[in-house]
């Protein structure tokens, strides 16, 4: 085989490779999106758009979880969220099923500070009501 | 106790104790004193308030308690709370309903073969309550506890508890409040944002691309480096034949050298040709091969070393008494015809 040969076989292994990456980035998929294939949209609330499950929330968190593995994840007595690139999907409890929501980085964090504040971001104070600081906050 | 009686004072008990629960929960809790193996005072205390939460909407007391044993420079001892006492688990244990979370954790020290260890429990008096499967299938439990942040994965699972009971239909859903605002809202920021949500999907299909990306490019590398040695390789070989052509036997092909030979052997074999047949030649062949050997080597078309010109001079010397320091070229005569038969067949080195 020749040099030439074998150099042309090395250029088709890397375009193969480059397929292989461009597949990874391409075929994945956003919480959002999958959630929307998945579940009820009954309307939006403060920016977020809310979904309805007929599961418990600790399924229906981790059905999304396992289809798209979040970042971080926080539990709560009142459901569960969820940490992604972009987005902060919370499942809440409810009495029949459970309620998912979907917001973005930015607008979530404010509209779930009473949870996430001091663990997905900085900490800067709270209005009345206030559920913690987040572990280590007070080290 | 007859079975009918206990039917009639089941729900008068119930109504009796729940409101005690209800209003025990009411409270706020007793805040911790003082900080535990894994959590400060003021988490305790926030973990407490947010358990004491669940309880005033659930009628179902939670605690915690940990057991840590830390053989390396780490705190050591019991940390345990409750939603009714941020220091003690006990209170809890004394409703009607409830759930405590165990577990036995053991870091070693570096030194150790050993590895740090977790076993998660749960003690409970409800019919059908939450187990350590259920935390883990939340992402909760499991080897947290093992973790730098193991505050944060304590006060996860804890937490986690209400919602496992409440999922399993054993009491109500806490609602969520979502009123809380920051203080400041323009010092309130997401911060560690995390990488691409693909890379998470599809980890190992991102890997394998990475490898085939790196094995190619190894290929099209090593290739290309091996495909301009043989061009060198080829051209330096041409460049010992143009040296050397006068060398060559009349009658014989001269080829250009295969190209997988090294610059280094190629010359080699034309010393060693000459050794074995440089004799033979005539006094002018003699003089004439060395002089274009010695141009050469001065003009840089042949890297020849010290070592192989003394060899070379050597079998090239004319019997005039050409030596290494006289250019042959000056001393050369001729001495006999051409020794064809002893020159090897060709200008062209023996392959390796």
């Amino acid at each position: 085989m020749s040099r030439r040969t074998k150099l042309i076989i090395a250029a088709v292994v890397v375009g193969l490779g480059l397929i292989l990456l461009v597949a990874s980035v391409v075929g994945a998929q956003s919480p959002g999106s999958y959630i929307s294939g998945h579940y009820k949209h009954i309307g939006t609330d403060q920016g977020a758009k809310v979904y309805a499950s007929p599961k418990s929330a600790t399924d229906t968190a981790q059905d999304i979880a396992s289809a798209i593995k979040p970042a971080d994840r926080l539990a709560t007595p009142s459901g569960v969220f969820l940490r992604y690139s972009s987005d902060y999907v919370a499942v809440l409890a409810q009495a029949h099923g459970s309620r998912i929501e979907v917001s973005d980085e930015r607008s979530g964090y404010s509209h779930y500070y009473g949870y996430v504040g001091g663990y997905w971001g900085t900490y800067a104070g709270a209005t009345a009501g206030a559920r913690g600081r987040g572990p280590g906050a007070g080290k | 106790m007859s079975a009918r009686l206990r039917r009639v004072l089941a729900p008068v008990l119930a109504l009796a104790i729940c409101p005690a629960i209800a209003s025990a929960a009411l409270r706020a809790p007793a805040p911790r004193t003082s900080a535990g193996p894994v959590l400060t005072a003021g988490d305790a205390t926030d973990l407490a308030q947010n358990l004491n939460d669940a309880t005033a909407v659930q009628g179902v007391c939670y605690g915690w308690r940990i057991n840590v044993s830390d053989s390396g420079s780490g705190p050591s001892g019991t940390d345990e709370g409750s939603s009714l006492n941020a220091n003690s688990v006990s209170p809890a244990q004394s409703c009607t309903k409830y759930v405590i979370l165990t577990a036995d954790v053991t870091y070693v020290s570096d030194s150790s073969e050993s590895n740090d260890s977790v076993s998660w429990g749960i003690d409970s008096n409800l019919p059908n309550p939450p187990t350590p499967a259920d935390l883990k299938n939340l992402g909760v439990g499991g080897g947290g506890l093992l973790n730098d942040n193991n505050d944060t994965a304590l006060t996860n699972t804890v937490q986690a508890l209400p919602l496992v009971v409440s999922s399993k239909g054993l009491a109500k859903p806490v609602a969520a409040d979502l009123t809380v605002r920051p203080a400041n809202p323009a010092a309130a920021h997401p911060t560690n944002s995390p990488g691409p949500d693909w890379i998470r999907q599809n980890t190992f299909l991102f890997i394998l691309a990475l490898c085939v990306i790196a094995v190619g490019l190894y290929l099209i590398i090593h290739q290309y480096l091996l495909l301009r040695r043989d061009r060198k390789h080829h051209k330096h070989g041409e460049q010992v034949h143009e040296v050397l052509r006068e060398h060559t036997p009349e009658g014989v092909a001269h080829h250009p050298p295969p190209v997988q030979q090294k610059p280094s052997t190629v010359v080699e074999t034309w010393v060693s040709h000459i050794e074995q047949t440089g004799g033979n030649l005539p006094a002018d062949r003699k003089a004439a091969v060395l002089a274009a050997l010695e141009q050469a080597k001065e003009s840089g078309q042949i890297q020849l070393s010290a070592g192989q010109m003394k060899r070379i001079r050597k079998h090239l010397a004319t019997e005039e008494g050409a030596t290494e320091e006289q250019p042959a070229a000056a001393s050369a005569e001729p001495q006999s015809p051409p020794a064809q038969s002893s020159t090897p067949e060709s200008g062209q080195p023996p392959q390796q």
